[in-house]
């Protein structure tokens, strides 16, 4: 029970701090772990209090707190780093600091990373100096991803990178690129490609913003001109690429799912947005209180259960690993029904607005309703982007309910 | 406060390990198969078994003679008994334990809940029987095994308010009633019967179904997996085109949906009984979200398992069908799943 007790003291700890530390101006501002500040050569622009809430942090190592303290964080165990999660979930606020260096190339460096990367690029993410992008998905390389055609060759001690990624978050913000390429044109499909770590602001680089159906998007398209990478940037073995980021993938998922758990990601005018309220607003009461138009009411309670779900689910999956279980295959269902959940929930906010909810621009239409139009659309990307639901059934299928492969059935997934 | 776990506790994963070898030992699916030819609807020599164990006491607090174990022991008791369609009475012995805890002096006694009246609603204000200076009359249907009960918990009005009341089977008429899952069961009639009044009233019993449902719940997803992992089995094995037909993409996916289904079920019933153990305000939102949840994925595996086993599936001799069955009857037991779902938005205030 000693241990029990450790953490809550800790628990205690982090309640003292919030409450000495963070700006007001942020509780109950945060509704996704994306939300926040994301350090960077654009930092500077950030909003103030996020700033000062990133400084108040990074004093204690608490903007990376489950990283080593070498590399500017507190060693906390994880049962630790996920009560301090916990804690800024239940007050609303942010964490320190978001984005992919903390989330995704951070945790593979520190497995996969050479001494001299650990030490070059870690502290930097924990400070908030530099700020990543990962570049992956290409023209020709979707769903079948190891088909992708960047290459890099060999010379000297540099690589020569030539081609083109695509669906890059905020790659014209980003100082540095984690990327897949092909250093083996010669090897079978996933045994020619490397992961490779290269600066954006190398000459030969150039971004594209990528606007959606729904309007302006943080995607970019990433062209690669005879870009010079040093050779000692390849993260794990030459030519093992595929391995170090298919662990990574798997990260990526558990995140979306959380991510929809905790509501979503969304436009701030959808901040405290509500099926239900929406729905009163425009259908009515009955005598009881209830949303007046009972098939209306029946969707929405079937969303807002499954919503209670899926926060079930990702409390269940916590709560297993705070007792040391890994994580099991509850987690690898979250990005496939978070997804398709969300999207479910933006065609019924639509549905409830009618009409209101058509507008494109103009001040015929309220903010909120042209708001909610946008988020609708951008929400049919939600089955696509990091994996589509197909892909996702494909990796269940076979990796979790261990269904044979057939001759003809598309190669499993990363 | 330190949030509610939905882990199991070692000590837990060991009872669940316990409560599957019992099930596997005394009660294995072909046992179900046999009672039914045979034509029976109760199990009185595996319940004897199971009195053996120590089972009915599993939901009675301990000054009741109880094992001061929680909900969640409660529910791997039911989920390994559902898991192979097992004929016993324990869900009763839920029902009851807290509003007759008596009911435990006696042990391995099946005393039986008559609340329901109008089967199209679990509102436990539905109902017309009445009691009048110790006299009860009224129908109660399908009051789950009152074939066997050697008494009765049976809500009437009393005046303007609801109560309950014990009432031994020897005072009852009891209509059995053979369903398509061959659960003991039967509509109970009550002709002006001697009735004695138990110290409580229409918000236990409402706690009381909330209990009932989460351990029917369980029960449910036990016979639900279990039918689940029946058929990935058959879509490894069966060869057709010259390919297991689990290397098809189109079942496949298929599979992985009701899977993904099993996996928000499981976590629904873990909420209900963790909520439930620790007395938390949401227990019986939770409760409801599980009848819902569980209810409707159940029927899916039944549905998608009989259509992906094909042909055999819709014999008799495989037993796929008899979970189906038995999932269709639960969806009516203790509240439909239209119901839940409206009990549940009119707690969270949609």
């Amino acid at each position: 029970m000693a241990a029990v007790t450790e953490l809550d003291a800790f628990r205690h700890k982090v309640r003292a701090f919030l409450a000495e530390a963070a700006p007001a101006s942020l509780r109950g501002s945060a509704t996704t772990p994306f939300q926040g500040f994301w350090g960077g050569r654009l930092s500077a622009g950030a909003n103030p209090d996020q700033r000062l809430w990133f400084d108040r942090c990074l004093a204690r190592g608490w903007t990376v707190p489950h990283w080593p303290r070498r590399y500017g964080g507190a060693d906390l165990p994880l049962d630790h780093y996920q009560a301090w999660k916990e804690e800024l979930a239940a007050q609303g606020l942010p964490l320190p600091l978001v984005g992919f260096g903390l989330t995704m190339i951070g945790p593979i460096l520190l497995a996969e990373g050479s001494e001299a990367q650990k030490a070059q690029h870690l502290p930097r993410i924990a400070q908030g100096e530099v700020r990543w992008c990962q570049g992956y998905s290409e023209p020709g390389a979707g769903s079948d991803l190891a088909s992708l055609r960047t290459r890099a060759v060999r010379e000297g001690d540099d690589f020569i990178v030539n081609g083109q990624k695509t669906w890059t978050s905020h790659a014209d913000e980003a100082d540095w690129i984690f990327c897949l390429v092909r250093t083996d044109p010669t090897a079978r499909k996933q045994a020619g490609i490397s992961f490779l770590l290269i600066d954006m602001n190398s000459p030969g680089i150039r971004t594209r913003p990528i606007e959606l159906i729904s309007g302006s998007s943080p995607f970019c398209e990433v062209f690669f001109e005879d870009v010079q990478v040093a050779v000692t940037h390849v993260v794990g073995p030459l030519h093992d690429g595929w391995r170090v980021a298919k662990s990574l993938l798997a990260h990526e998922r558990g995140m979306v799912g959380e991510s929809v758990a905790a509501g979503g990601a969304r436009a701030p005018e959808l901040q405290n947005y509500s099926l239900a309220a929406h729905a009163r607003e425009a259908a009515g009461v009955d005598n009881e209180g209830r949303i007046a138009d009972p098939l209306l009411r029946d969707a929405i309670l079937r969303c807002e259960m499954d919503q209670a779900l899926m926060r079930l689910t990702v409390q269940r999956a916590n709560d297993r690993l705070a007792l040391g279980h890994p994580p099991g295959a509850e987690t690898s269902t979250l990005k496939l029904v978070g997804t398709e959940l969300n999207q479910r929930r933006w065609e019924l906010a639509a549905r409830i607005a009618g009409a209101e909810g058509l507008g494109w621009s103009g001040d015929a239409f309220a903010e909120r309703d042209r708001a909610l139009t946008r988020q609708w659309l951008r929400s049919r990307a939600n089955s696509i982007e990091g994996g589509t639901s197909e892909i996702q059934r494909n990796i269940l299928a076979r990796s979790v309910l261990g269904l044979p492969a057939g001759p003809k059935s598309p190669r499993k997934g990363p | 406060m330190t949030p509610i776990s939905l882990a199991l506790r070692p000590d837990q994963e060991e009872f669940r390990q316990m409560a599957r070898e019992v099930v596997a030992a005394e009660a294995p699916l072909r046992r179900f198969r046999a009672q039914r030819d045979a034509g029976a609807t109760a199990d009185p020599q595996l319940w004897h078994r199971l009195v053996a164990l120590g089972w009915p006491a599993l939901p009675f607090a301990e000054e009741h003679g109880g094992l001061g174990l929680s909900m969640m022991e409660v529910c791997l008791a039911t989920e390994a008994l559902g898991s192979t369609l097992a004929q016993h009475p324990l869900l009763s012995t839920v029902l009851v334990s807290t509003l007759d805890p008596e009911a435990n002096a006696q042990v391995g006694a099946i005393v039986a809940l008559a609340w329901q009246e109008d089967t199209r609603t679990a509102d436990p204000f539905r109902i017309r029987a009445t009691h009048h200076q110790g006299r009860l009359t009224g129908e109660k249907r399908c009051v789950l095994d009152a074939p066997s009960a050697e008494s009765f918990v049976v809500s009437a009005w009393e005046g303007d308010r609801v109560g309950l009341f014990r009432v031994s089977a020897a005072h009852a008429t009891v209509r059995p009633l053979t369903r398509i899952d061959h659960r003991d069961v039967g509509h109970v009639y009550f002709d002006n019967a001697p009735a004695e009044p138990l110290p409580v009233g229409l918000h236990d019993l409402q706690r009381a179904l909330d209990r009932g449902v989460v351990a029917l719940s369980a029960e449910l997803l036990g016979g639900a997996e279990a039918a689940f992992a029946m058929t990935l089995s058959w879509l490894r094995e069966r060869e057709q085109f010259d390919a297991p037909i689990g290397s098809f993409q189109a079942l496949q996916h298929r599979a992985v949906d009701l899977f993904a289904a099993l996996e928000l079920s499981r976590s629904a019933v873990l909420g209900a009984a963790a909520a439930e153990a620790a007395g938390a305000p949401n227990a019986s939102a939770l409760a409801s979200l599980a009848k819902v949840q569980v209810d409707e994925t159940a029927l899916r595996v039944g549905k998608e398992s009989i259509q992906m086993f094909g042909g055999i599936g819709m014999t008799d001799e495989h037993d796929i069908g008899l979970f189906y069955k038995r999932a269709a009857v639960v969806a009516e037991t203790l509240g439909t799943a239209a119901f839940h779902r409206d009990r549940w938005g009119r707690l969270m205030g949609i």
